[in-house]
């Protein structure tokens, strides 16, 4: 677990510096974003004042160990656009897409570990085939053409939700729905293959011979020991999932952080795209660390194994 | 092999002829242009419709077969050869190489691959060699964990000490016994690759972040059906069905080809292949 | 069984629909919907854009793009140009409750003056002093002539504000203005609010509260109307040129258009084969078929340029270019012989590409060249790779928005043509053609002691720019908007603001 602390840190300031990097070597100027980007035509004066106010000719490596100790304390930086606190903007930001995450987390490990066991208790029937080739198709369509169809669909031709934004939390329906559902069904998959390994482990046996019937045993023993699998998929489709999260925020007009980034690239906010990969790539190490210290505590035997 | 290999391996073989064919067998020219018919609905002269320059959307289509099936192979075939590389020196090799790039292998893994992408790209502006650059530098580290982990299982095997012993060089321990052994998988695992490159892309080029906009492609034509989406939605659901067909085609092709292999005891990790199988696995096909 | 489960679902969906679809809204607030906020942050001179209604200048450009009063009632310069009079409105309330004065407007023309990087079109740059007269008269001198003063304090960054309103760094805390609403909150990507302000000087507004909804997806947007989610689609975007069929369809919308002050421009790097030379750029100027690309690719949302700036600027306009294209076999031989064998490359900025639907426009280019033997390849850039690159002179040509914020072509010639504007950032800056003669006429033109004498300077550079041909106009835009029909004192101005005071739901409506 150490070693795995220590590998999360490193990597958060490679990530860092390389974030820092990306931002610095980009092409456009951010003193002239700072005096309104492209909308004017801006002095040689004006662009040194702006340099000199806001540190921009300080040589890289300052540059770097000052903004590592903003971030340390918690300030991401200011946008170019907005003149606001970058905390500020991915506070108001980060509760729609964490509830997106999460919400889709939760449907998919619902969705997956009963879709799973059903598909086993049912094993070479024609319900394990039809969520088998559900799987399949799901996963043949990109989650945000899924989306759309929805859109069009539920929000529009039924009205039942939301065409945009949060709608008080109706909103959230179609993109966790999509999400979600796509991430449970390939999550089924997993399930079932692990399921289908433990009905011929011998104390799955033994419960059989007890008197336990199929369904009972697969449900009390068959699930326990494929839960450790659920929670370190689960863990490593978490950088995924963020991902889908930006398109899905695209599709569906939510006001997240998903969109934010499309916005902030578009109008090179500079800092804000700087400040937004190393807040997901801590966001995405923590998860990870979180998923190893569940596996093992559900299963110390993992500890040993090593699942990773 | 089993049937359902057979049945994908002959929906990705028509998308490679397309692809590899492309103009000689699509019926209009991919850039030509016809005022008179803009935006024209599926019909017999344009069985999939034209789009905003009446363009026929199916040779369009056609056209960015090539173009993003293309991508996405080199893209697999790349990353899986840098796995390959990689994997196979650390496995082989073992000891504080092994180490050191497992270390970054890890660091890789942990990092959110699609949204560093999404930025890079914001950052420095698309283009084929970009869009292929970050998608290989994000791919290869989960195969090449893999691959690594297999070619040590393979290198303990008896034979291979035996050979060792007998005086054989590592050089062709490696190349004659070794990566034979893994190449099984890497093929399963490229697969699967695939779909999640495929995907990566589309998606990307959808976002507007993809390559050229001149270039006929999938996620650009959705990209532009995304403005005619409500009016013209013929331009929105054939891109999205090719995109389907090739995608199951490439599914139902890996997952015949794991059984298969699997049976004939060809796949060492099987577990870790298993928790990739149906699910793409360089960027995760939530990611699309 | 199943039917009652059947009956059941249904009775379900409905009930769900009835909760979901209840959109009628309190008669007092309107939805607009737009595709990004208003809210510009501090960084910007007027905090929030011209279009909320919150803040008015002295002056406001009307259809013909000529100075109108707005906070000031009239003006008078001297016979040389250099000192101005404005004689302000009296009753002019601001939302903080301060009264418009010659002293608070002396306040806001000095902000401007200390902080040149809030003044955005370098009005009082050479400002000597500003006088106050008497209470409502506030005397304004130059250093040198500025006879279109009141054309330059009427432009979207130009508001008067409460000095409440802005701090000694001159960056504005919040945009306490004049205008008939009031900013009152704005929600990070979901919308920004304004309130009416009773005590404004035109008259009570209508709606109580008006809502800018930010919904960034145009058909999202389109989709939220036709579902009565919001009553209207104003603003930057606007209606997409290929739905416009589909609206007006509906009986219970009505679209319109305006003309707006803004021009799109085809640029050449004249320090480059293939346009280096100027029967080139005239070669494949003449070839141009603006009609057709506006007809047939914009579909309508634009009109063909017949000159540098848009039609309602008369002064200007000359008809120095022809919407038509030269159709003769020999503009093509030129046209071939200029370009040779290699593709003439068309760079363009991402974030245009997005924000002007410059894709479309390039696809027509390139598509309509090849067919006159001339491939033209596209190249798309981020925004500041494109900016490097075309300074680098990395180009054939590029596509360019340029807006005409104070009816004259000064902004245009400073940013294309003059030297020392050139110098500093512009694309233009790899077009040495002429740069002397035309630097001494524009500095001239820009010092002339009156109206007249700058109307013809200005067209002097443009008559040399027109034949020069560094850069080609090829159309300008067209903007179309739609609500829901029953609102009535709908006015857009050639800078995409709605009036917001003057609107409206027409009588049997309420």
């Amino acid at each position: 677990m150490g070693y795995r602390l220590v590998n999360s840190l490193l990597t958060l300031v490679l990530v860092s510096f390389v974030s820092f990097a990306a931002v610095e070597f980009a092409p456009g100027d951010p003193a002239e974003m700072l005096l309104g980007g492209a909308s004017k035509e801006l002095s040689a004066e004006a662009l040194a004042r702006v340099r000199a106010a806001h540190g921009l000719n300080q040589p890289m490596w300052k540059r770097y160990v000052g903004w590592l100790k903003l971030v340390a304390g918690g300030n991401l930086g200011v946008s170019l656009r907005t003149n606001r606190n970058v905390t500020a903007e991915f506070a108001a930001r980060i509760p729609v897409t964490s509830a997106v995450a999460f919400g889709a987390l939760s449907l998919a490990t619902l969705a997956g570990l009963s879709l799973g066991v059903f598909a086993v208790i049912y094993e070479g029937r024609a319900v394990d085939h039809a969520i088998r080739a559900v799987v399949v198709a799901c996963h043949s369509v990109p989650a945000f053409l899924i989306g759309l169809l929805l859109i069009y669909l539920c929000s529009f031709k039924l009205g039942w939700l939301p065409l945009y934004g949060v709608g008080g939390g109706s909103g959230l329906v179609l993109p966790v729905l999509t999400l979600g559902g796509i991430m449970g069904l390939s999550l089924a998959r997993v399930v079932r293959n692990a399921l289908l390994e433990a009905v011929h482990e011998e104390y799955f046996l033994a419960a059989l011979g007890k008197g336990l019937s199929y369904p009972q045993a697969v449900l009390r023993h068959g699930l326990r020991n494929s839960l450790t699998l659920v929670v370190s998929y689960l863990g490593m489709r978490f950088a995924g999932l963020l991902g889908g999260v930006v398109l899905i925020e695209s599709v569906f007009s939510l006001p997240g952080m998903g969109s934010y980034i499309l916005e902030a690239i578009l109008g090179r906010d500079y800092p804000v795209i700087q400040a937004y990969m190393l807040f997901f790539c801590a966001v995405v190490l923590a998860a990870n660390l979180l998923a190893d210290l569940l596996v093992r505590g559900i299963d110390p035997r993992a500890a040993v194994a090593g699942i990773h | 092999m089993p049937r359902i290999a057979y049945a994908g391996g002959t929906i990705v073989v028509l998308f490679l002829l397309v692809a590899v064919l492309g103009d000689s067998v699509a019926p209009y020219p991919a850039e030509l242009t016809d005022y008179g018919q803009i935006l024209a609905q599926p019909s017999l002269r344009h069985p999939m419709g034209t789009d905003h320059l009446g363009r026929d959307l199916l040779s369009r289509l056609m056209a960015g077969t090539r173009t993003t099936l293309g991508l996405g192979l080199l893209v697999a075939v790349l990353s899986s050869a840098l796995a390959l590389a990689i994997g196979a020196l650390c496995g082989f090799a073992g000891g504080w190489l092994d180490a050191s790039l497992m270390r970054l292998v890890d660091a890789l893994l942990a990092l959110p691959g699609f949204l560093l992408a999404v930025c890079f790209l914001g950052l420095f502006g698309g283009g084929v060699f970009q869009l292929v650059l970050y998608l290989v530098l994000i791919g290869w580290a989960q195969l090449a964990r893999i691959v690594r982990n297999e070619v040590a299982v393979a290198r303990n095997l008896d034979f291979i000490t035996a050979n060792t012993a007998a005086g054989y060089s590592t050089a062709r321990n490696l190349f004659r016994h070794v990566l034979p052994a893994v190449l099984p998988s890497v093929l399963v695992l490229l697969m699967n690759t695939l779909v999640g490159d495929i995907f990566a892309i589309v998606s990307l080029s959808f976002l507007g972040l993809g390559i050229s906009p001149q270039i006929p492609e999938w996620g650009t034509t959705l990209f532009d059906a995304r403005s005619f989406f409500l009016a013209s939605p013929w331009l929105f659901a054939f891109p999205s069905a090719l995109i389907g067909a090739l995608t199951l085609g490439l599914h139902l092709l890996a997952d015949g080809l794991r059984e298969h292999l699997d049976k004939k005891r060809f796949l060492f990790a099987v577990e870790e292949i298993n928790l990739l199988a149906g699910t793409a696995s360089a960027c995760g096909s939530e990611t699309a | 069984m199943r039917l009652r489960t059947g009956l059941a679902l249904l009775a379900g969906a409905l009930l769900l629909q009835a909760a979901c679809s209840g959109n009628r809204r309190p008669s007092g607030k309107l939805v607009i919907g737009v595709n990004g906020s208003l809210n510009l942050g501090s960084n910007n001179p007027v905090l929030i854009q011209r279009n909320a209604n919150v803040w008015e200048a002295l002056t406001e450009l009307d259809d013909s793009l000529t100075a109108q009063p707005q906070l000031a009632e009239s003006w008078q310069a001297t016979s040389d140009g250099r000192q101005w009079r404005l004689r302000l409105k009296r009753g002019v309330r601001f939302h903080d409750g301060a009264a418009l004065s010659a002293p608070l407007v002396a306040a806001n023309v000095l902000r401007l003056k200390d902080h040149p990087e809030l003044d955005y079109y370098s009005t009082f740059v050479n400002l000597a002093s500003a006088a106050i007269d008497d209470e409502f008269t506030v005397r304004l001198v130059f250093s040198r002539p500025m006879v279109d003063l009141p054309n330059k304090v009427g432009h979207y960054f130009a508001g008067i504000f409460s000095p409440a309103a802005f701090g000694p760094d001159g960056k504005l805390g919040k945009p306490i203005g004049s205008g008939p609403y009031v900013f009152a909150e704005s929600r990070i990507g979901q919308y920004d609010r304004v309130t009416a302000f009773d005590q404004y000087h035109g008259g009570r507004p209508y709606f109580r509260e008006i809502e800018f909804r930010i919904i960034p997806d145009p058909v999202v947007r389109l989709m939220s109307l036709i579902r009565g989610d919001i009553d209207m689609i104003a603003h930057h975007g606007g209606v997409p040129a290929p739905y416009l069929d589909l609206l007006r369809n509906k009986p219970g919308i009505v679209v319109a258009s305006q003309d707006v002050a803004i021009t799109h421009y085809l640029l050449f790097n004249c320090s480059r084969r293939p346009f280096l030379k100027m029967e080139c750029r005239d070669a494949f100027s003449r070839s141009l078929d603006r009609a057709g690309l506006v007809e047939r690719i914009l579909q309508g949302a634009g009109s063909p340029a017949r000159d540098f700036l848009v039609d309602r600027a008369s002064r200007w306009n000359r008809g120095r270019f022809s919407v038509q294209p030269d159709a003769s076999g020999q503009v093509k031989q030129e046209l071939k012989a200029c370009a040779g064998s290699s593709a003439v490359v068309l760079l363009l900025s991402q974030s245009d590409l997005s924000a002007w639907g410059y894709r479309h426009v390039a696809d027509y280019l390139a598509d309509y060249f090849s067919r006159l033997g001339v491939p033209v390849r596209v190249e798309a850039l981020e925004g500041g790779a494109w900016q490097k690159a075309t300074q680098d002179g990395r180009y054939d040509i590029t596509l360019y928005p340029l807006s005409t914020p104070t009816g004259t072509p000064e902004l245009l010639i400073r940013r294309l043509a003059f030297s020392a504007g050139m110098r500093i950032r512009s694309i233009g800056n790899t077009t040495h053609f002429l740069s002397g003669q035309i630097d001494s006429l524009f500095t001239e033109a820009l010092e002339a002691p009156d109206a007249a004498t700058q109307e013809r300077g200005f067209n002097h550079v443009l008559d040399l720019l027109a034949k020069e041909q560094p850069f080609v106009p090829l159309y300008h835009e067209r903007y179309y908007y739609a609500y829901r029909r029953g609102l009535a004192g709908v006015h857009v101005d050639p800078f995409l603001k709605l009036d917001l005071g003057r609107l409206h739901w027409e009588e049997p409506h309420r």
